[in-house]
């Protein structure tokens, strides 16, 4: 049965030779999420990654995936669980199907019986068909990387872990990668991706971490993450001396005036209480509007590193 | 609710790993190229000798099997397997081997297989498996060209062993099959011993090598005579056993040896491959 | 990580395991077996009783250390003929031996991809050298019989007989019993009575079931390890197929045929040679004379000889732990079971 958290790691860390790749992590993962998990390079993602998976054994606290501790329960937890890890992994020599057949059949509770309906099924599913027998070494990156994609998906699985899944692919093939997240979301699947793409994780996530130097600086819904606290009003008016006091008497902070432009943080005060009161004192309002911050500013505040933003 | 399919064991599933493992194996047209090469050492010693017969050689060059050759084509196999030994039957092995968990790792199939998953104990049973099918089509590649290849180009007839007497053909062709099982089972303990190299490194060229080297270092090390002592128990002391299979009667013990030596090589390396590949962090 | 180390147990004791494996039947081969004390002259009548044995086959396994040189057994520029003569006697060889009966016997001394043979079925007796891919044939006609003389006596009077032979010379024990081949052996010691020999003493292990002796260790005087040893790794008592001693040579082999009448056959080894050669002393002190041009002179030109001997006053000695031989530079030899020293007197008398 899924719990109600997916993945919910509790002071996980992994040393490598003296260095911390990750410490302390708590990750909270709802089950029916579509999770982001971002970070720079080299900030553990792949490493945590790693460790639900059973690829690497942790150093410190544990992660319980879909409710029973890893590595130690790889045996019955990795058949629910669908992986695409840094990039896809195939034998050249082998045809796609060939590939998968073979990935199927390391699983031990796959049906042989199906295996093949399932495969060219998966093969569909990531627009692959066409492809069919030519060997592996022969596809582009995106087309190994669907071949990956077909691969998480041979089994229906309550977990998906996507590292990385549009990477390769072309706009086309990105736009498929997130109907087929949202399909398999609406469909109950957890869907736990990472990315270093901030805007596929705002498009496709409903809940997203932020990691940075092997530690968890943030995690949430991503409301919660861009966070309102930060929104600052915008006010232009031919008043603005007027228009301080109001906004003053409002309780708004830091509130700054360069010529007709007046800029306060909104706090947690509706915008929409602001306009009776300056209507009330008389302030002309030429305009008003609400600036929320971005999730690039906030993960650049988080992180205090740049991001490399979609492009 | 959980939507994945209960992680039932269904019966054999090793079994079609294994399959999966050699139809890998197989299907790899380096392994076909490893055995042609093997095979074209038979057709290579019957037409140097061929061609040069007509010189009339006399009967005291070189080991009494390559002479004998020219008077019985079915001792090309086991010339040739003789010939292979030392180095080229090694050297496949080691590639086949060596290959084994590094060459997952670097194609990143590694990660895939674990994950499936194919369990560690288990993938690397069936990996030694598929190594060990292949030191066993090895040598018999060789000795089925061999003795394919000798019938064409020389006369066949009864088969002279070592101990001077003769057996009919068709038992002359069990004592051929049996040494090419006999250096099958010779090249497990290298097999193991690749294994375990395997599970140590990424880069499969270096497992390769690192096993190659070992098999010429143990021959090495059974040459020195200062080393008596220690020759019993090196990887490739009974290597050459198999011309004990070519005495009448035939000695059967050097089977037994041959599988004690190889056997204790394959317990020391297994568990080695294992403590090894249980533990460590996947990373490729 | 405690599981870590876990599955790291069975790396730290495979090796165990297997040294376990690999000593355990040394130790117990290292253990005296008990058997009931036996006199010299009981061992000597089990020995007798040894030709009871109807038949058995068994790996032989000959080791010498006589402290010559390393010597290149193969390849170009060996005199094969010397070369291997010398092999056979210093090298470190393996045989296997069937024997069914007093007269039917095949020796197979197995070489690194080759084998030689000697088959004797009667009168008939088939060497065979597959390097060479030669068979030769000797056929005994007439009385020439190559079985040794069936004797009526009884193990007790061979013993008897053995002991008072050797009695004046050699000093006879019983020393603590072993394991050889598997079986339970008598060790019976022969010690010489005198200090002019360079033999410490001989080691004959004896089957304590029935009686053959199955190994042979000649060991240097003052030395702990055999300077020779020959014996049995494994033996095997059922009688073996007659068609073990049936031997047809092959049909591309050079066969030679010899026939040897009643008075040639105990030579048949060795090069015809007129004078008999001379024996001063008796005993383990004896010293074997080949008079002057009774050996071919070429031997000084074989480029082993410079290698393996050394020169002394008046000629040149070839030194190993057991036995010594001198070339007097007027071309004698002497060769004994001597130090040097006495062979020099014999050859000065």
């Amino acid at each position: 049965m899924t719990t109600a958290l997916a993945v919910e790691t509790r002071g996980l860390g992994k040393r490598f030779g003296g260095r911390d790749a990750v410490h302390d992590l708590a990750l909270a993962v709802p089950a029916g999420s579509v999770f982001g998990f971002l970070g720079p390079n080299g900030s553990g993602k792949t490493t945590t990654i790693r460790m639900l998976l059973g690829l690497v054994s942790p150093t410190a606290g544990e992660a319980p995936v879909l409710g029973e501790r890893m590595p130690d329960s790889g045996r019955s937890v990795l058949p629910r669980v669908g992986a695409l890890v840094e990039g896809p992994g195939f034998s050249g020599w082998l045809s796609g199907p060939a590939n998968l057949a073979r990935l199927d059949t390391a699983d031990p509770g796959a049906s042989g019986r199906t295996r093949r309906a399932r495969i060219a099924e998966s093969l569909e599913r990531v627009g692959l068909t066409a492809a069919g027998g030519k060997k592996v070494k022969a596809y582009s990156l995106g087309m190994k990387q669907r071949l990956g994609l077909a691969n998480a998906l041979l089994r229906p699985r309550d977990l998906l872990v996507l590292d990385e899944p549009t990477n390769g692919l072309d706009p086309q093939g990105t736009r498929e990668v997130r109907t087929l997240v949202r399909e398999l979301a609406a469909d109950g699947t957890t869907v736990f991706v990472s990315s270093h793409l901030l805007a596929e994780i705002e498009q496709m996530c409903t809940h997203a971490a932020v990691m940075s130097a092997g530690r968890l600086v943030a995690q949430g819904t991503l409301e919660a993450l861009r966070g309102h606290e930060g929104a600052r009003v915008r006010l232009r008016t031919p008043d603005p001396v007027q228009a301080v006091r109001v906004l003053q008497s409002a309780g708004l902070a830091q509130i700054e005036q360069e010529g007709p432009e007046l800029t306060a943080t909104l706090g947690d005060r509706p915008v929409e209480s602001l306009v009776p009161l300056l209507v009330a004192a008389r302030v002309r309002v030429q305009g008003l509007r609400v600036d929320e911050p971005t999730l690039e500013e906030r993960f650049v505040a988080l992180t205090g590193e740049g991001f490399d933003v979609a492009g | 609710m959980s939507r994945a399919e209960p992680a039932r064991r269904t019966s054999g599933a090793g079994l079609a790993l294994l399959g999966s493992e050699l139809t890998g194996v197989f299907r790899r047209r380096r392994t076909w190229a490893m055995l042609l090469a093997l095979a074209a050492v038979p057709v290579l010693v019957a037409v140097a000798i061929r061609i040069s017969s007509g010189d009339g050689g006399g009967p005291s060059r070189g080991p009494s099997f390559v002479t004998g050759i020219a008077g019985n084509g079915l001792f090309v196999g086991v010339a040739s397997l003789v010939l292979a030994i030392p180095l080229f039957l090694p050297l496949t092995v080691g590639v086949v081997a060596g290959d084994t968990i590094a060459g997952e790792a670097s194609t990143g199939t590694l990660r895939y297989l674990l994950v499936a998953p194919a369990g560690r104990v288990r993938l690397l049973l069936v990996k030694y498996a598929g190594a060990a099918v292949f030191c066993f089509a090895a040598p018999l590649a060789i000795v089925v060209a061999g003795t394919a290849i000798g019938a064409v180009l020389f006369p066949v007839g009864p088969i002279t062993l070592l101990s001077g007497d003769q057996v009919p053909i068709a038992e002359g062709l069990g004592r051929l099959l049996m040494i090419g099982l006999y250096t099958g089972l010779s090249m497990l303990g290298l097999a193991a011993v690749g294994l375990f190299i395997s599970t140590l490194t990424d880069v499969p060229v270096g497992a390769m090598a690192a096993t190659v080297v070992i098999a010429v270092t143990s021959q090495v090390l059974d040459q020195l005579p200062q080393l008596d002592a220690l020759h019993p128990f090196l990887l490739t002391d009974s290597w050459l056993g198999l011309v004990d299979l070519l005495r009448q009667p035939p000695d059967w013990s050097v089977f037994d040896t041959n599988a004690l030596l190889q056997l204790g090589w394959v317990v020391v390396f297994g568990a080695l491959a294992f403590g090894r590949f249980t533990t460590r962090d996947v990373l490729a | 990580m405690s599981s870590r180390l876990v599955r790291w147990l069975p790396a730290a004791l495979a090796p165990v395991v297997v040294a376990g494996a690999v000593a355990a039947p040394l130790v117990a081969a290292a253990a005296p077996p008990s058997l009931p004390d036996r006199t010299p002259q009981q061992v000597l009548e089990l020995v007798a009783k040894a030709k009871s044995v109807e038949g058995f086959s068994g790996t032989l396994q000959q080791t010498s250390d006589l402290g010559l040189p390393e010597l290149p057994t193969t390849g170009a520029g060996t005199d094969t003929d010397t070369a291997s003569v010398l092999d056979l006697l210093t090298g470190d060889h393996t045989a296997r031996v069937w024997v069914d009966g007093a007269d039917r016997s095949r020796v197979a001394v197995l070489d690194d991809m080759a084998e030689r043979d000697a088959v004797r079925d009667g009168s008939s007796v088939w060497l065979w050298d597959s390097k060479k891919n030669t068979a030769v044939h000797v056929v005994a006609s007439g009385k020439a019989d190559a079985a040794p003389r069936t004797t009526t006596r009884t193990p007790a009077e061979i013993a008897d007989a053995v002991l008072s032979e050797v009695g004046p010379t050699t000093a006879t024990t019983v020393d603590t019993t072993q394991r050889v081949a598997g079986r339970d052996a008598y060790t019976l010691v022969l010690t010489p009575r005198t200090d002019a020999t360079t033999v410490g003493s001989v080691q004959l292990a004896v089957d304590a079931a029935t009686g053959l002796p199955l190994q042979v260790e000649v060991f240097a005087r003052g030395a702990s390890s055999p300077a020779f040893e020959s014996g049995f790794t494994s033996i095997d008592y059922s009688v073996p197929a007659a068609s073990t001693f049936d031997f047809t040579p092959p049909a591309d082999a050079t066969v030679e045929t010899k026939t040897l009448t009643a008075g040639d056959h105990e030579r048949s080894g060795s090069k015809p040679s007129g004078a008999r050669p001379e024996v001063t002393g008796s005993g383990w002190s004896a010293v074997v004379e080949i008079p002057a041009g009774k050996v071919p002179a070429s031997i000084e030109s074989n480029p082993t000889y410079e290698r393996l001997t050394t020169a002394v006053d008046g000629g040149r000695v070839l030194s190993t732990s057991l036995v010594n031989v001198l070339r007097t530079d007027d071309g004698r030899v002497l060769a004994g079971a001597v130090p040097v020293s006495r062979l020099r007197a014999v050859a000065a008398d």
